[in-house]
């Protein structure tokens, strides 16, 4: 009797722990008391998967080595390539920025015409100061013509080809710039060396020259436009025993350094060799 | 056809010369690196054209260079007769010879050149000259005269035959 009675009772016991535990969800209690049972099983499952991990990680390294070493080599192919091209930009940017500048020079001046041309060579030989250009008579380039850049006098043209031309510097052994002393109003004569310094000579040893006085073309002679900047006085020599003093000048340009130049090619250069008298005999 | 390999040859050298060897210089003296290749060549024992390739050094120098074309050519001329001189009698020692001549073709050059700037109105203070161009250019090229001997010395191999050589 008592046997079957616990037997008909177990299902009402079962039911009403159930219910209690459906209450007991509903209501919210079931979850700490939920989450304080599964927090062992939690960690422990953590501490697999981490152990896991490694390992595989471990088996699995030499195969990401080698990927990994494929894409440094294609992403350094690629540094390389953009490296590349960041000197090119720079380089033109460079270039664009001399053109630039020799371009606000022409339209300073606008009463001249001007070839742009970059230049390509040097010339070798140590006791003369020449340069090559890209451009030649194609383009109108003509024995004597001027040649500039925006900061002042190069040179003038020394030899044509079709596509090239030759300059010779103001800085040459043998060339002679008739030049004017911007302050002092005074012509003098700008001479080339052999180690590429310029000497202004034949001033007057009454003229006050001073450093840094600017100095000109005059235009006399007929080889150059005048009132093109050559450079400013750095060093004056006035011996009192000389009919002139000379000073050492710095040129405007960096001959050193120089890409791009412009050749005036509306300016004619005179010949004055006919007219200079010649002794009789 | 050995002649014919001597104008490319020439051409590279001359655009070397122009935009690399110019650039390089001590004080005021650059080196020239068309004489050296002269030089080099003339003293290579097998060879049999060394003229020609003078000239074609020569005709390319003159081409790059403001200096008078005889300025250019009769240094070369010079040189080459006294390597082909001297490399009959003292062979065995080429490398000391290749310096010997380079010192030599140096000044030569030079002597010539500043001749012809002087025939030209053009007269160069010689100490002047001296100090800061003719020193520093035979350093340079006495510098750059041995690479360029052993280079010569393996095309002059490949141009002529291997066994010729040790």
């Amino acid at each position: 009797m008592n046997r079957s009675n616990t037997r008909n009772i177990q299902p009402i016991i079962i039911g009403i722990v159930v219910i209690g535990v459906i209450a007991l969800a509903l209501s919210g209690y079931l979850g700490t008391l939920f989450g304080a049972a599964t927090s062992p099983f939690v960690d422990i499952q953590s501490w697999f998967f981490a152990r896991y991990q490694i390992i595989y990680e471990f088996l699995t390294v030499p195969r990401d080595v080698a990927s990994l070493r494929s894409r440094n080599a294609q992403l350094e192919e690629e540094v390389a390539s953009l490296q590349t091209q960041v000197i090119d930009l720079q380089q033109q940017l460079t270039d664009t920025d001399v053109l630039y500048a020799l371009l606000d020079f022409a339209r300073a001046r606008p009463e001249n015409v001007y070839v742009a041309a970059s230049v390509i060579a040097i010339d070798p030989n140590p006791f003369l100061q020449y340069i090559i250009i890209d451009r030649g008579s194609d383009e109108g380039l003509r024995h004597g013509m001027p040649v500039v850049t925006q900061l002042g006098l190069v040179g003038r043209v020394d030899a044509v080809t079709a596509n090239a031309a030759r300059i010779q510097l103001i800085t040459d052994a043998s060339s002679t710039v008739n030049a004017r002393l911007k302050n002092a109003g005074v012509d003098a004569i700008l001479s080339g060396s052999v180690t590429g310094d310029l000497e202004l000579s034949m001033v007057d040893q009454d003229i006050g020259l001073e450093i840094g006085e600017i100095v000109l073309t005059s235009g006399l002679g007929g080889n150059y436009p005048q009132d093109v900047v050559i450079g400013q006085v750095v060093t004056i020599r006035k011996l009192e025993n000389e009919l002139f003093q000379t000073a050492t000048i710095q040129p405007a340009v960096d001959f050193t350094k120089i890409k791009a130049v412009l050749v005036i090619t509306n300016f004619n250069p005179v010949d004055f060799s006919p007219l200079v008298p010649t002794p009789r005999p | 056809m050995r002649i014919l390999i001597g104008i490319p040859l020439f051409a590279l050298l001359a655009m070397l010369q122009t935009t690399v060897f110019s650039r390089i210089s001590i004080i005021h003296g650059t080196s020239d690196i068309i004489m050296l290749f002269i030089v080099a060549w003339s003293l290579q024992e097998k060879v049999t054209d060394p003229w020609w390739w003078a000239g074609i050094g020569a005709l390319f120098s003159s081409m790059i260079t403001a200096i008078p074309v005889i300025a250019v050519a009769l240094p070369y001329a010079i040189i080459l007769m006294i390597a082909l001189i001297i490399r009959r009698r003292i062979w065995q020692t080429p490398i000391l010879m290749m310096i010997a001549m380079t010192i030599v073709a140096t000044l030569l050059q030079h002597i010539i050149c500043l001749i012809a700037l002087a025939i030209g109105g053009t007269f160069l203070p010689i100490d002047v000259v001296q100090s800061q161009i003719t020193l520093p250019s035979t350093l340079l090229n006495v510098f750059l005269s041995l690479p360029v001997y052993l280079v010569v010395r393996d095309l002059a191999k490949l141009m002529y035959q291997q066994e010729d050589y040790p």
